[in-house]
């Protein structure tokens, strides 16, 4: 038996419930494309969206009702992906750029062979950015997306992420590297339209 | 400013995040260098077609497939609470039967029994403080069973 379920059993009275609900209700179109964005498919995309109303739901004692409910869901959300990433392998936890942070030189060459979501790009719909995106090592990917997708300011991104300033300033540089060299080899054209309608 | 050091900080000017003093010498090197300035150019033409992606449309039935998936996960939750108490009964019930097992088998000791008072109606149980309590039917005190006790 899970006692770790019982001593989170403080949540579920009925007002709780009914405001939860009333949250998901406003906030899963959104919370959706989020997931859509960092997962590639739509099969994916609800699993996770499923995983993290869960895990809010679980622990919506701790949620303050001042904040957004989607931002707080949005933090939810990636650390469910990161989880899900993790127990597929197809995430390593000693990160490129954690490396990098110790000074080291890493190279940024997009490796096919391992590459973190291969099924994304095969599944995604020919979208070249979409799949691009999949190209990108997840944590890159979430920050990338958290910046360009969502909207958010690098301090908001590394409380979304768990992690600081400066290491969502390096993901932010290296997934945009990462994104860009991808669709250049892969979508020369389609780049060169991206340019000229600046 | 060189080439490695622009082109690492050309992220953070695109999203507004570089300090003063460094954005203007990343910028003038942008004036000087072809290179670093096509990198610019295709990284902001990236930034603007990110941010003009149309949201994806959630699948038919998903608002009410996601309200179930919570809902379960609350009757479970409510499952799991009415059976800690019932938990804390069987094992105090089966305490109480192995003392008087272990009484019986050592013929010159009289055992008397006594009648537990009831078990609380509510219990919060954390994982660090996996125990039951009950009353001890050989002493006034309390007697502290592990909780796995009674699934021995």
């Amino acid at each position: 038996m899970s006692f770790a379920i019982a001593r989170d059993g403080n949540v579920a009275s009925t007002l709780d419930r009914e405001h939860f609900e009333r949250l998901l209700r406003e906030s899963y179109r959104q919370a959706y494309a989020l997931a859509y964005r960092l997962t590639g498919n739509g099969a994916d995309a609800e699993d996770l969206l499923q995983d993290a109303y869960i895990r809010a739901y679980r622990f919506f004692h701790q949620y303050d009702p001042e904040l957004p409910f989607a931002k707080w869901l949005s933090k939810i959300l990636c650390n469910a992906n990161i989880d899900r990433l993790r127990r597929k392998g197809r995430l390593k936890i000693a990160s490129l750029d954690q490396r990098s942070e110790e000074g080291r030189q890493v190279a940024e060459v997009a490796d096919w062979s391992n590459t973190p979501d291969r099924r994304m790009v095969e599944e995604s719909v020919s979208d070249p950015l979409q799949e691009g995106l999949a190209a990108v090592r997840p944590e890159f990917r979430t920050a990338v997306v958290l910046a360009d997708i969502e909207g958010m300011e690098y301090e908001e991104i590394a409380q979304t992420m768990g992690t600081s300033v400066g290491t969502v300033r390096s993901r932010i540089h290296r997934g945009r590297k990462q994104l860009r060299r991808y669709l250049s080899e892969h979508f020369p054209d389609y780049v060169a339209r991206m340019v000229d309608e600046l | 400013m060189n080439c490695r050091n622009a082109q690492a900080k050309l992220s953070a000017l695109l999203d507004g995040e570089l300090g003063g003093n460094e954005a203007l010498l990343v910028r003038e090197h942008l004036r000087q260098c072809a290179r670093c300035s096509a990198e610019w150019r295709e990284l902001r033409a990236l930034k603007l077609a990110l941010g003009q992606l149309t949201d994806a449309e959630p699948p038919a039935g998903l608002e009410d497939r996601l309200l179930a998936a919570v809902r379960r996960q609350g009757s479970e939750r409510r499952t799991i609470r009415l059976w800690v108490p019932a938990a804390a009964a069987a094992a105090a019930a089966c305490a109480t039967l192995a003392l008087l097992q272990a009484a019986s088998s050592e013929p010159r000791q009289t055992v008397v029994q006594r009648t537990l008072p009831p078990v609380p109606s509510t219990f919060e149980v954390d994982r660090d403080q996996a125990y039951v309590s009950a009353a001890d039917p050989f002493g006034p005190g309390p007697v502290i069973l592990a909780a796995g006790y009674g699934r021995r």
